[in-house]
């Protein structure tokens, strides 16, 4: 602590003070070993681990071309990263055009701010030091004002001096990337600008190749700027990024076009389509989309899949909309019975095929296939495969609880050389899974378990739901006396018909058991 | 500093971040606001307190978000990461401020560096001025644990990966310059991918041009291993089966710590508590197997029941020492204990039941192998169908279908438009972009057979005939270097990463870095690894490296400096390994067998922690 508080310590011995300042580094601050004031421990550890090579040569550059006042504000600047402090540092070198004086000032303007920062230790440091900085140009200090008067001047001339070179490409990315200040606009040649990009491409940093690229943009007429882009493959991609970041669409779109990049551009548009429509009305969102398709995806051939999908999505949306109409009207009316008990959670417009599918076997099973609700119209304008449909007519038709057509569903009815049977493409063990998950009861359950094929799979599936009978039956199928003697224990003593039924099982005589 | 020859103590990255924002509050003098990015917050959490902000002058705190912020005082600073999006939300509220005539004094600072557009987006939306200053807040690496540091940044896998933006590269880059400084220059240096040489060379950049001298530090850390994550999408493709795998996966952790909700605590409150080596239980057993778990949880609760009971019999003297020495220890332990009882319960459930939105993990774990080993390749598609069909979480189903595509080096055209389109038609049109979005990255891609080459090819001729400029598609030409024929299964099998059937490997004592996924499968990012360290670089290797993705490079130091030092040796036993693109649970707890079983230490650092569900969610379209 002790050492802090020699710092602020007025105008008088300022002088001196620098000097300490300037010759010892931040070695003060190593004095404050107790751990009660966070900040001070923290410079400690943050100089003497990371910015150890780099504070001393800025801190020497700063000194030896700075007078105090200067010093006083800059320092801070190095204290806040040593990425800054070492383009300050350089700066010195390069003090560049009349271009940058006027962020050179920037800090005094911001006196109350800039005043603010080099208290970066404690608190009590930084009241008086903001008193110091204030009282700084109204003191009575002559010397002082003077010697800041002179290296403003200094850097005037020097600046002047050097807005005929501006400083070489290598040091200008060399600020790029470490974080200091720099001016691209001196760079008037195309030749410099394309070196410039060149350049920061050979450095890998993403920041300085698309500083370099946007500066292009700029300053060269456009279809320039597109030649030197074009070449350059790794500032397309950055080029890109930016532009996708920025939302400028119109300007991407164009470059990937321009670059052969049908699918991307077109993928693009086709976002940007439903970005732009997402709250709007299907109406409005499919004649964006038809227009999408006439622009951008008709004109390339390797994208036909796309054009036909989004065609069907426009087809899917006018379904939608159609069916919400007309249900949301009959919801209001409050005469349809299944919208009363089982009333409509969400609108299906802009949900995926599947989920308006499940919706129309929830609510339509059964309807004539001319009207736009019928779950076979979806199925057969949108191509769904017998699996899926199955998958999702049982789903829904269980929730509604409609186990007569889960049945009539699943069943190949009667022809001319075998009668009516059950039967699944799934199989059943995933239409008992299926139905289990929807939470079906266990008698709805039984009749399809006994349907599984293969005696493994059907004793697991049933013991797992509990259907007794069929996991029994398929014991008794299976011969297999010693398993049944165990499951017997696990029937539940309520359910006395079926411990009865597996005893009599085994009792029976005409089985001829394995074991 | 830690003595020499010490492993890395990577709380001192801690500090250094802590003092990083001490002094950037403590330069903005009085009280003020903090607005804070919402991707940082976590990450800020982890270092910080609210106690620590209140310390330096922070009055209110606020997330960043859309929209206007009312009250607070008349000082402000964003905590904020560079992008555009949130410079125009801040210039939002510069400019919302200054219509409502409102004085305000801003700082924003940018993690870890500002950049040219965002000063450029600042100055486009007129904020800029004297009472707007832009600083860089440099925050790297966030210690998530003794031996794991992140820099907690998941969006640069899509933007290195996907845009080939390699704007966050030089943020990897300086990290590790930032770990040289601390912990001594690294001597070796090892790496596989685009990304990771682009890495090394920013790395030698990076240090001449700040002038860092060669570290005076003996070096702690001898060895260095930059991996690219799309080496090896396989690995967090896969369901994790390690114990804070599928902690990932099933709650999710985030920065280190997890959040468990009632159906593992069993009360109404959800507890959120820090995952590291800190808590000993769980330290015994993250890196398990999940079978191996619940019963080393089950002997020690009896041990902590034997050790609570011991006060029933005890001298009121010992009870004393009990109580104040033993007791404290054991309620943490008992507590501990608790949690990891319940969620091991809520991951059982998870295992076996399935719900309507996901498969049974086993049936899940059991295509995933078939995968891997490259068997029955139609059961597989029928089951990802199914997944489709049901209308699975989408991230299961393209988890799995990525799986499908990368370990057979892309799907059959026939195969990949059937799957696309019932895809489509289960979760949605929009998603022919996260298809294309998987495409570019090189997760789901279509192989091309020569018959629907030669029609592709007249195709893309008549297509970029039309084309102005010589750049060729990038997406078809970075397809070209993923399409080398059935790559997955020939580094496989040169790297035997699939042991042999027979060879049992047994879960509770794991005999090599297979146990992680069940003995099934070695993530291929682990054992490049131990092959490289083994091997001292890549030499004898080039065989296996030429089929993967990106270059390969190798930096030795001159051998005879290294007789020479005493620190040298046990440094030489320490690696570094950084996955650029993310790194999984399950790769970690391979890398932690393998320090174990080979006598390294190891400290792992990556950009983000990624399970396949955060992996594979930077790349989905959210355009409804």
């Amino acid at each position: 602590m002790s050492s802090v508080r020699f710092r602020p310590s007025g105008a008088q011995p300022k002088e001196g003070d620098d000097d300490y300042w300037n010759s010892s580094g931040f070695k003060p601050f190593n004095f404050n070993d107790d751990d009660d004031e966070e900040d001070s421990i923290d410079v400690i550890r943050w100089d003497g681990s990371t910015a150890a090579p780099i504070r001393p040569k800025s801190q020497t550059s700063l000194s030896k071309h700075r007078p105090p006042v200067t010093q006083a504000m800059s320092s801070p600047a190095c204290g806040i990263t040593s990425a800054r402090a070492y383009g300050s540092a350089r700066k010195q070198h390069f003090p560049s055009s009349p271009a940058t004086l006027p962020q050179h000032s920037e800090p005094m303007t911001a006196k109350p701010n800039g005043a603010a920062r080099p208290t970066s230790g404690t608190d009590q440091r930084t009241l008086t030091e903001v008193v110091t900085a204030h009282s700084a140009p109204t003191a009575t200090d002559f010397a002082k004002l003077e010697t800041a008067n002179y290296s403003l001047r200094r850097q005037l001339a020097q600046a002047k001096r050097d807005q005929a070179a501006a400083p070489s490409k290598s040091e200008t990315l060399c600020r790029l990337i470490t974080g200091g200040t720099y001016i691209l606009e001196l760079y008037k040649s195309k030749e410099d600008k394309a070196a410039l990009l060149d350049g920061a491409i050979q450095r890998h940093d993403g920041n300085a190749i698309l500083a370099a690229t946007l500066f292009m943009r700029d300053t060269l007429k456009r279809d320039l700027f597109s030649k030197e882009l074009m070449k350059r493959a790794v500032a397309v991609d950055h080029y890109c990024a930016y532009l996708r970041a920025a939302g400028e669409i119109d300007e991407l779109h164009e470059t990937l076009s321009a670059l052969g990049r049908t699918e991307e551009a077109a993928m693009l548009k086709y976002r940007q389509c439903l970005a732009t429509t997402s709250a709007s009305n299907p109406e409005i969102r499919s004649s964006a989309l038809k227009d999408c398709i006439k622009y951008y995806f008709d004109c390339d051939l390797r994208l036909s899949n796309e054009t036909s999908a989004i065609q069907e999505q426009i087809m899917l949306m006018e379904r939608q909309s159609a069916v919400e109409d007309s249900d949301s009207a009959a919801e209001k009316s409050g005469t349809v019975q299944v919208f009363k008990s089982h009333p409509r959670r969400d609108s299906i417009v802009y949900k995926s095929v599947i989920t308006t599918l499940y919706y129309c076997c929830y609510y339509h099973w059964g309807e004539a296939e001319g009207l736009l609700s019928s779950p076979t119209s979806i199925k057969n304008q949108h191509k769904i495969g017998e699996k899926q449909f199955l998958y999702t007519a049982l789903a829904a038709l269980c929730r509604m609880r409609r186990w007569r057509d889960i049945e009539a569903l699943l069943t190949v009815p009667k022809s001319l050389f075998r009668s009516a049977r059950l039967h699944a493409t799934i199989g059943f063990d995933k239409v008992v899974d299926v139905l289990s998950k929807n939470l079906a009861p266990p008698d709805a359950l039984g009749k399809y378990c006994a349907e599984i094929e293969g005696n493994e799979k059907r004793l697991e599936m049933a013991i797992k739901l509990k259907s007794f009978k069929v996991a029994i039956d398929t014991l008794v199928y299976t011969k297999d006396r010693q398993k049944l003697m165990a499951y017997l224990d696990e029937i539940p003593q309520a359910n006395q018909h079926m411990r009865q039924y597996a005893s009599t099982q085994l009792r029976s005589q005409d089985i001829k058991w394995r074991n | 500093m830690t003595s020499m020859n010490a492993f890395p103590d990577v709380s001192v990255l801690k500090g250094l971040a802590r003092q990083q924002l001490a002094m950037s509050l403590g330069n903005f003098y009085g009280k003020k606001d903090l607005v804070i990015d919402p991707t940082l917050m976590t990450p800020l959490d982890r270092l910080t307190g609210v106690q620590f902000l209140k310390e330096k002058g922070v009055d209110k705190i606020f997330k960043l978000e859309h929209k206007e912020i009312l009250g607070g005082c008349d000082q402000r600073v964003y905590i904020v990461r560079p992008e555009v999006k949130i410079m125009r939300q801040i210039a939002a509220h510069i400019n919302s401020d200054k219509r409502a005539e409102k004085l305000r004094k801003y700082r924003i600072l940018m993690v870890p560096r500002q950049l040219h557009i965002c000063n450029m987006i600042l100055e486009q939306e007129g904020v800029l001025g004297n009472t707007v200053l832009i600083e860089d807040l440099h925050i790297d690496f966030i210690p998530l644990d003794s031996d794991i540091i992140s820099l907690e940044n998941p969006q640069l896998l899509n933007a290195v990966f996907r845009e080939g933006d390699q704007t966050w590269l030089h943020t990897v880059a300086r990290s590790i310059v930032n770990i040289q400084a601390a912990f001594g220059t690294i001597p070796n240096v090892y790496g596989q991918g685009h990304n990771a040489k682009i890495v090394d060379e920013l790395v030698k950049t990076l240090t001449s041009e700040f002038d860092e001298k060669k570290s005076p530090l003996q070096h702690q850390i001898g060895h260095l291993i930059l991996l690219d994550r799309d080496v090896d999408y396989v690995t967090p493709l896969c369901s994790q089966v390690t114990y804070e795998g599928l902690l990932d996966d099933i709650f999710e952790i985030k920065c280190g710590a997890i959040d468990f909700g009632p159906e593992v605590t069993g009360t109404e409150k959800s507890v959120k508590t820090l995952l590291n080596s800190d808590d000993a239980i769980f330290d015994q057993i993250r890196n398990r197997h999940f079978t191996a778990v619940f019963k080393f949880l089950s002997s020690r609760a009896k041990e902590i029941q034997a050790n609570y009971d011991k006060r029933h019999n005890m001298e009121l003297q010992d009870l004393k020492n009990f109580v104040a020495s033993e007791l404290k220890g054991l309620k943490q332990e008992h507590r501990s204990l608790t949690l990891h009882i319940g969620a091991s319960e809520v991951i059982m459930k998870h295992k076996t039941k399935g719900s309507l939105k996901k498969g049974d993990l086993q049936d899940i774990l059991r295509i995933e192998h078939s995968l891997l080993e490259g068997s029955d390749f139609r059961e597989c598609v029928v089951y990802i169908e199914e997944c489709i069909h049901r209308q699975y979480d989408m991230l299961l189903t393209l988890r799995l279908l990525c799986l499908l595509s990368c370990t057979t080096s892309g799907l059959l055209s026939k195969d990949y438009q059937n799957l696309k389109t019932q895809f489509l038609h289960s979760y949605g049109f929009e998603h022919m972009i996260t298809f294309f979005n998987l495409k570019k990255a090189g997760l789901l891609t279509e192989a091309q057979t020569g018959k629907e080459t030669s029609i592709e090819s007249n195709l893309n001729k008549l297509a970029d005939s039309r084309a102005v400029g010589s750049a060729v598609s990038y997406v078809t030409s970075s397809l070209a270097a993923l399409q080398k024929k059935d790559w997955f299964r020939t580094v496989s099998k040169k790297l035997s990463l699939i042991p042999k059937p027979g060879t049992e490997n047994n879960t509770h004592t794991p005999s090599d870095m297979s146990y992680v996924f069940g003995g099934a499968y070695v993530p291929l990012t682990c054992r490049l690894v131990e092959q490289s360290l083994q091997r001292q670089g890549w030499s004898g290797l080039e065989d296996v490296l030429r089929h993967l993705p990106g270059t390969t490079f190798e930096k030795q130091e001159a051998r005879s400096a290294k007789a020479g030092k005493t620190g040298a040796t046990m440094a030489s036993k320490v690696v570094l390994i950084y996955f650029i693109g993310g790194v999984t649970y399950s790769e970690i707890a391979a890398l932690r067998f393998l320090g174990r079983q080979k006598g390294y230490k190891v400290l792992i650092a990556a950009t983000s922690i990624i399970n396949g569900s955060r992996m594979l969610e930077s790349f989905v379209e959210t355009v409804k």
